[in-house]
């Protein structure tokens, strides 16, 4: 309960801080599509469904490109805390759906679990914050460029499929 | 162990692919910034997967119990490669409950550790279960997968039934010809004074009574009773019971019969059973400790099978049913078969006592009018039943909430002690 309450907390305070930075026409509908995220995120998790998660999540990052699509900014450079705080908000809500199991934990499971996935969190931010480093050292724009990142972003889902169907 | 892939695998998959085409199609790196991690848990967590090696067990401080008993048992689980999270669980048969201790439980194993869990089972009801069938689930590090097993190492955990305070038995009308602690009602070599009678020759000179001899003024010897053993049927309805919530009649019935069981052959008496059910089962009267284990064994198989096939006293082989012996029915009188076939004992001129575990504790009146009078009836119908026994000679026990087993079969050895005045 406690850990499904903090990965709604997380996905609400995410929709909202996107929802106040965006200016205030597009304000309006960053938060209609955040209050809906949350909205599946908290009623997947009271139903335990877990195929509710990625919906919100998808939605979540559906109102970050809201954002930035609309206002235009070059380069967001609170990309990387976007994504720590979805991945934290994803392993919170899945840790709940464990939990609906009524099942005895050993003395430090929680908290060994909690720094797991702040540990997570903060992996993913790095991993962000490098990734927009590359693109801002790449600078500028380019037919090879968009055709290098067109083949990189490819290339990382071909191997996430492949991996996740070769060992299903 | 059953590999499965967790709904956190198709979840990341599915957002990694949604932000990566994302920043394609609207050619902005920040999604594709958001998609990255996942991505990158995803390719780390299927790179380090690895199936995990874990064995378990359960271990009983002892294989056989009371009813009511708690037994100190503990789940050993060991893994060779190591496992993140490894949940436990002990499956127990509904007669079976944890009394203190964790179960299921979620463990962490490093490789080589082994781990054992302490629990205290309570044995909530009498009868032969299974214990050690132990279900396992271990997940990686990262969650994407879990494995999925069983370790059925099942042995047999035997509780015995409770036993019902008692501080008389219910004495047969007649004894058998073998030594036991039955006053007989014959009189021969005995301890139990009887009647005096003149000497005759043959009489032994330690049975003359010097007393009454110098009063009559002829020798006068002591007659005796013999003390023996008697020949004790245990007679079990298990046709039909009434339950209400974690209790039934067949409990009930079952503890008595163990507890007569015991009793009687502590007095070295021949006990044999009859179990008059759905599927009939005997077993030949005997005596001494081999006995009283076939005797509580066979008690702890009984179960109410249901069945629609009519049976009578002439199924029960003959040679269970020795003559002269004493038939105990413990018996809820809820089924006919069951109710004709002890009147038909008697009318074969078996020593019959009944006692009747009473359902009516059970059995709710219900609200209606309809009900209630339905309710009614059927006690009436009850009490009718009782009264038939009673004009055909057998005393009827009613065991239920008020009364105890001892005080029920007082009542038995009231009626029986005034039915042999009238015999006499």
């Amino acid at each position: 309960m406690t850990i499904g309450a903090a990965a709604v907390v997380s996905a609400t305070g995410l929709a909202l801080w996107i929802a106040l930075a965006a200016e205030t026409a597009t304000g309006w509908g960053c938060l209609a599509i955040g209050v809906l995220a949350v909205l599946t995120l908290a009623v997947g998790l009271a139903a335990g469904w877990p195929s509710a998660i990625p919906v919100a999540l998808a939605l979540l990052g559906a109102e970050y490109a809201v954002f930035l699509g609309v206002d235009g900014i070059a380069v967001d450079a609170r990309a990387p805390l976007v994504a720590a705080a979805l991945l934290m908000t994803a392993e919170l809500a899945y840790w709940s759906l464990e939990l609906r199991a009524a099942i005895a934990e050993e003395a430090g499971a929680i908290a060994r679990r909690v720094a797991f996935v702040t540990l997570l969190a903060l992996l993913g931010m790095l991993l962000g914050a490098v990734m927009l480093a590359l693109v801002d050292a790449a600078g500028g724009e380019g037919l090879w460029l968009e055709a290098l990142g067109a083949a990189a972003a490819l290339a990382a889902l071909v191997l996430v499929l492949g991996l996740a169907r070769r060992t299903a | 162990m059953t590999r499965s892939a967790s709904p956190r695998l198709a979840g990341y998959a599915a957002l990694s692919a949604a932000g990566l085409l994302a920043a394609l199609a609207l050619r902005r790196p920040e999604l594709a910034v958001l998609a990255a991690p996942f991505a990158a848990l995803l390719v780390v967590g299927l790179q380090l997967r690895v199936e995990p090696s874990v064995g378990a067990w359960l271990e009983l401080d002892r294989d056989s119990a009371i009813e009511g008993d708690e037994l100190e048992a503990e789940l050993v689980v060991r893994s060779d490669t190591g496992v993140d999270r490894l949940e436990l669980v002990l499956a127990l048969p509904p007669e079976l409950e944890v009394a203190e201790g964790d179960n299921p439980v979620a463990l962490r194993l490093g490789a080589g550790d082994e781990r054992t869990v302490p629990l205290r089972l309570r044995c909530a009801r009498w009868g032969v279960h299974e214990v050690g069938d132990l279900r396992l689930r271990a997940r990686d590090r990262l969650g994407l997968y879990t494995w999925e097993g069983r370790v059925d190492r099942r042995r047999p955990l035997k509780v015995y039934p409770r036993a019902e305070r008692l501080r008389a038995l219910v004495a047969p009308f007649e004894t058998q010809v073998y030594t036991g602690n039955e006053v007989a009602r014959v009189k021969g070599d005995g301890l139990e004074f009887a009647d005096t009678r003149p000497f005759e020759p043959g009489d032994r000179v330690r049975a003359i009574n010097w007393r009454a001899s110098a009063r009559r003024g002829e020798l006068i010897v002591n007659e005796r009773h013999p003390e023996r053993n008697t020949d004790v049927i245990l007679f079990l309805d298990s046709f039909a019971e009434a339950r209400r919530l974690d209790e039934s009649t067949l409990d009930l019935a079952v503890r008595a019969t163990a507890t007569l069981a015991t009793r009687y052959l502590d007095r070295r008496d021949r006990v044999g059973l009859v179990t008059f059910g759905g599927i009939l089962r005997w077993l030949m009267p005997g005596m001494g400790i081999a006995q009283r284990h076939r005797l509580v064994d066979a008690v702890l198989e009984t179960e109410v099978e249901f069945s629609y096939a009519w049976k009578d006293v002439n199924v029960i082989p003959a040679r269970t049913l020795p003559p002269k012996a004493l038939v105990v029915a413990v018996t809820p009188l809820l089924d006919p078969r069951a109710v004709n076939a002890l009147i038909d004992l008697r009318a074969r001129g078996y020593d019959l006592v009944v006692v009747e575990v009473s359902p009516v504790a059970f059995v709710e009146p219900g609200a209606s009018d309809l009900d209630r009078l339905a309710y009614r009836l059927w006690l009436l119908r009850r009490e009718e039943l009782r009264s038939r026994y009673q004009r055909l000679g057998v005393a009827v026990a009613r065991w239920g909430d008020e009364t105890t087993l001892d005080a029920a079969l007082e009542g038995v050895r009231t009626y029986r002690r005034r039915a042999l005045l009238a015999r006499r």
